[in-house]
């Protein structure tokens, strides 16, 4: 009886420590999942469109439409305290972020530049002209991260 | 009681002396190459020069980022054992490889022994070539034997003691390398999907930095090609196979295929870091087919968990 009082409260604590763990995640790596998830959506989402264009231009636009409603979003998915080597947050999200906000605007605009042009191509059933547009929508994507995001970890 | 003792330590110290002894012994033994084969038959450096890329040995070989020359070496590798500076594999006869006979050169590729008879440390990814064709070996000493002559000297390894202890790696090989033959073809599977295991098991060496190592180095079987948090430079390195392998799994082939000709993923995302490195020196290069063939393995792992 004794014994199984004892396992009780081994499992009581442990319990405990499982739920007191899964409270530790952060505000600040909230917001870093959450920009995560909404990259990987917005990534999903213009292939989705890719794969469409020239086969199904309305589903396509919407597709992109969709993603660049998420590009619009980025620089306010930034805020501050979230930058790799801030406490309590795994990202791979450079500090220059923050200190050359202007030049990160600058590429989050240009993403949503890339997907105006390549939807505007679509409207336009320029199959040729929206593989291009697509090739600058993924240049624009490597250009932010190439300056603003580290390493994988 | 005392003279147990003494024998005991007299013992101790016979024993410790041996496997000393037996660690700093050089290797020796040549490799029995099959008769007929060799570096200098016609063809091989071209064979040699497709298989220099689909083994990405530039990457490695090149201190590209400070100016360094094509296979002379001299990058830096952080580990967390200590830096490796990678050696001159140019054909130069005093710092490169120049003066290396065939068998020396196969001897080092598959069994990981230098040609003094120093062991190598496993930076150099002799686990994975011990399952290259001999051929295919002498082929990538052809096409390196073509390329300029540097005088580079390779600057010796700055690790932690005692992995700094080069001989204690004749001991790790005990442990964790035996020089198995290849794994026959397996009839049931295509050609191109033992093409493809070829590919990725021994020239590519993907495990090497897809797989995570125990503390001692080596990769852990049991999770082979299931990603390493610690990868070199400091990249976390995704999981091709298992649990972890979630987001690869759900590419196509043909993505797959894409991806190593261009470095662009399905996500609009493109390759970095080490990969971005592999693919220009490397699988760029590569035939449609052996893409091919490396992405309908690889999709095999995922599909067939735990094969």
């Amino acid at each position: 009886m004794r014994r199984t009082g004892g396992l009780a409260i081994l499992g009581a604590v442990l319990l405990a420590a499982g739920v007191a763990t899964g409270d530790t995640v952060s505000e600040a790596q909230k917001s870093v999942d959450q920009r995560v998830a909404a990259m990987k959506e917005m990534g999903g989402k213009i292939n989705e469109a890719f794969q469409l264009s020239g086969a199904n231009t309305a589903d396509a636009r919407t597709k992109l439409a969709a993603a660049l409603a998420i590009a619009q979003s980025i620089p306010s998915r930034f805020p501050a305290g979230t930058a790799d080597g801030d406490a309590g947050v795994t990202t791979r999200a450079l500090p220059k972020i923050w200190s050359d906000h202007a030049g990160f605007q600058k590429a989050a605009d240009g993403l949503a530049a890339a997907l105006k042009a390549a939807d505007a191509k679509l409207a336009a059933n320029d199959s040729a002209g929206a593989d291009a547009a697509f090739t600058d929508v993924r240049k624009a994507c490597a250009t932010c991260h190439e300056s603003y995001r580290g390493k994988a970890k | 009681m005392i003279a147990v003792l003494r024998w005991l330590l007299v013992g101790g110290i016979v024993v410790a002396g041996g496997v000393l002894a037996w660690l700093a012994w050089p290797a020796t033994g040549d490799l029995d190459l099959p008769a007929g084969i060799s570096s200098a038959n016609p063809g091989m450096a071209d064979r040699g020069a497709y298989l220099v890329r689909a083994a990405a040995c530039l990457p490695c070989h090149w201190d590209k980022k400070n100016g360094g020359q094509r296979f002379a070496g001299g990058r830096e590798l952080k580990t967390p054992f200590g830096i490796f500076y990678t050696p001159n594999i140019t054909p130069d006869g005093e710092t490169g490889i120049g003066k290396w006979s065939d068998a020396e050169f196969v001897r080092a590729l598959t069994h990981g022994i230098g040609r003094s008879g120093e062991q190598l440390y496993p930076t150099f990814p002799y686990t994975s070539y011990r399952y290259l064709k001999f051929e295919d070996a002498l082929a990538i000493k052809a096409y390196l034997s073509t390329q300029n002559a540097v005088h580079h000297p390779n600057r010796p390894h700055a690790l932690r003691f005692p992995y700094s202890w080069r001989a204690l790696v004749k001991g790790w090989k005990l442990f964790y390398f035996n020089r198995a033959q290849a794994p026959a073809d397996e009839p049931r599977r295509g050609a191109s999907w033992n093409r493809g295991r070829y590919l990725v098991t021994a020239v590519g060496h993907c495990a090497e930095c897809h797989s995570p190592r125990d503390a001692q180095g080596a990769l852990l079987a049991d999770a082979w090609l299931q990603g390493n948090a610690k990868g070199p430079d400091g990249w976390k390195v995704p999981a091709l196979a298992g649990p972890g392998a979630k987001e690869f799994a759900g590419w196509t082939g043909g993505q797959i295929a894409k991806y190593l000709k261009s470095g662009e993923e399905p996500n609009f995302d493109s390759a970095e870091g080490p990969m971005a490195e592999v693919i220009a020196e490397g699988t760029k290069y590569l035939s449609d087919e052996d893409r091919l063939a490396i992405a309908e393995y690889l999709k095999s792992l995922s599909t067939t968990p735990g094969s």
